[in-house]
């Protein structure tokens, strides 16, 4: 290669390159750029307008007491699963939005690296339980103003719910990264079954081979484990802070991992 | 460098090796497909100030070569760097500079045309609603209209309107023509005109359109079978390039041999002949054959065009029209002797990169 040549490209590597440590319109710090692609996230949440967001939150507690008024006879656990799964699918809509048409080719276009649109997803998945607390909390204050009797009993049930959503939520949110929604339902109820199976197949194989005294003995330190988590509130909400977190930690490598492979 | 491999010289050349601010620099790139698709070793430059047009047939990486700029799909090998910068290692600095159009939409297809407007606000940091507005009227854009309602044109020119509307540096546009009347077209070409005249601002797209690199591009980058082809000046390219015209006997050894490309029929050929070898097979009026037609008694001698030239450097000997191969090994003539691009053999003697243009002082081509 010629020296003018080498010229050339020494010249456009000096002059064309901008330092990093340059004041200009671009603010390229994390903080910010995970706020884009949060804001992102919000659009694609509110793609057919914002008002459904209040609806939800208002509007689920709204109708559970309403119910409740005319004479509900069911438990107020009840009420708060079913507002705990309605918000599982808050969080599919984004990526729903994504997968119609070709729009996640703008998560490639948008000056947001795919880090940082990970990151915000996972902000969006705590904005979500937000919402699913304030659905709870309205839920709560609507039973306890028409006088029905166990609505604080409720609530460690509520924060039970609460932990349950992020353990779906982290085995789900990797899924949907890989696979289209349907598919990751698919293979989330895949992965639970498979679980339950596995539990179930052990304990039945293990009864058969292992001495029963022994069996009941492991039983009952699971039995024991559980009642101190019962008595002791503040080792249960310890227990389910430690799971919830690294149940959220290992979610947030593979959806990364998984995102950082794929052709947008 | 090989001999093969010449330098084309000009004032536009020079004018480009001048500009040493690259919008864009792809240096060796290459990224291989499990379906066995490869895009191989593509190296070219984009100075600022200038529209390159990315041509190629169906299938020859051009969307793959984009995608690897945009970093939406992972490169194997090389490196890519927008107005100076990886576009990787500082892919946020880059595409806040980067203005995209793709052939579909990239857009949430539920938005209104309003809220890509406030979505897109909130992604750049140098957005300019203003700008965006003005785009929509003179677009013909209504706001109130969701995406899914939009036409193709219409769903282009949005796209058009989001990536001028936050001071792009450099425009990236996949087959942004497809779907356009002819209106329209002439309209984005002279938009993007517009665009890089302040001489800081540079456009790379796309096209299976010729009219558009016609009255719009500077430059031209030609990949083929995922091989870069060409890249340089545009007149340069059409320039280095001759179709020879013959009846069925004309067809020879020496047309064989000279030949980048030849497309065959019942009555005669078209072959494709780099400008500067037109002389091996028309004698002493070589060279006046390349210039106004005449030479060897039967073959004519014309300008070729970019259409002509994508059309034979992607013919194959094998399948070659009226001409198949076993033709030529009936006349004596080396099915061999028409350069096979596709399968990236060229068994002529010239290299796959026959014409090498060096754009901006880099070399090009493998």
């Amino acid at each position: 290669m010629s020296s003018m040549t080498d010229n050339a490209i020494g010249t456009a590597g000096t002059a064309g390159v901008a330092t990093r440590g340059e004041t200009d319109t671009g603010r390229h710090d994390a903080v910010h750029t995970v706020r884009k692609a949060f804001l992102m996230d919000w659009h694609k949440l509110t793609s057919q307008g914002w008002a459904w967001i209040p609806l939800l939150v208002i509007g689920m507690p709204a109708l559970a007491v309403g119910i409740a008024w005319v004479g509900w006879d069911g438990s107020l656990s009840g009420i708060y699963g079913s507002i705990s799964y309605v918000y599982i699918f808050v969080m599919t809509y984004p990526f729903m939005y994504e997968q119609q048409g070709h729009g996640e080719a703008m998560n490639g276009v948008i000056p947001v690296d795919r880090a940082h649109q990970v990151v915000a997803r996972y902000l969006m998945m705590f904005v979500s339980v937000v919402l699913m607390v304030s659905s709870y909390l309205l839920t709560w204050a609507g039973m306890t103003a028409i006088g029905l009797t166990g609505a604080a009993d409720a609530i460690p049930n509520a924060l039970g719910f609460m932990w349950g959503y992020l353990i779906l939520e982290s085995v789900l949110c990797p899924l949907l990264y890989r696979f289209p929604i349907q598919k990751a339902f698919v293979w989330v109820m895949v992965v639970a079954l498979a679980v339950l199976f596995t539990a179930v197949a052990t304990f039945i194989s293990a009864s058969a081979v292992i001495p029963s005294d022994v069996v009941d003995g492991v039983l009952g330190a699971i039995g024991s484990f559980g009642n101190t988590l019962t008595a002791r509130p503040m080792l249960l909400a310890a227990f389910g802070v430690v799971t919830a977190a690294i149940a959220l930690a290992v979610s947030y490598r593979l959806s990364l991992r998984i995102y950082q492979d794929k052709e947008l | 460098m090989s001999g093969k491999q010449s330098v084309i010289a000009s004032d536009t050349t020079a004018r480009i090796r001048a500009a040493a601010d690259m919008a864009l620099s792809v240096t060796g790139v290459g990224k291989h497909y499990d379906s066995g698709f490869t895009l191989d070793d593509v190296t070219f430059d984009l100075p600022k100030g200038y529209i390159m047009g990315l041509v190629g047939p169906n299938g020859a990486g051009k969307s793959t070569l984009i995608r690897l700029i945009l970093n939406t799909v992972r490169r194997d090998r090389g490196e890519i760097r927008i107005l100076g910068r990886d576009n990787i290692a500082d892919e946020e600095w880059a595409k806040e500079r980067l203005g995209v159009v793709f052939d579909s939409s990239y857009l949430i297809e539920y938005w209104r045309v309003s809220k890509v407007g406030r979505a897109m606000a909130d992604m750049y940091d140098a957005w300019n609603q203003r700008a965006f507005d003005g785009y929509l009227v003179r677009f013909g854009l209504d706001p109130r209209k969701r995406v899914r309602e939009l036409s193709r044109g219409m769903r282009m020119k949005l796209m058009l309107a989001v990536a001028l509307s936050h001071d792009a540096r450099l425009l990236i546009l996949d087959e942004p023509t497809a779907g356009l009347d002819v209106l329209a077209r002439d309209g984005l070409m002279d938009i993007l005109r517009d665009y890089v005249a302040d001489g800081e601002r540079s456009v790379l797209f796309s096209t299976h359109i010729t009219d558009d690199l016609e009255r719009a591009a500077d430059l031209i980058t030609y990949i083929t079978g995922g091989r870069l082809y060409y890249t340089g000046p545009k007149d340069e390219f059409e320039d280095s390039f001759r179709i020879v015209k013959g009846g069925p006997d004309d067809f020879d050894g020496a047309v064989a041999s000279a030949s980048v490309g030849v497309h065959r029929y019942g009555t005669g050929f078209d072959a494709l002949v780099r400008a500067e070898d037109v002389a091996r097979f028309m004698g002493g009026a070589g060279e006046r054959a390349g210039v106004d037609g005449s030479g060897r008694s039967g073959l004519v001698v014309e300008p070729a065009s970019i259409d002509d030239i994508i059309r034979l450097t992607n013919t194959h000997a094998a399948g070659d029209g009226f001409g198949p191969a076993g033709d030529a090994a009936a006349s004596g003539v080396d099915a061999a002797g028409v350069t096979d691009i596709a399968s990236g053999a060229a068994v002529s003697g010239m290299d796959a990169v026959g014409v090498t243009a060096v754009a901006n002082g880099k070399e090009t081509g493998r």
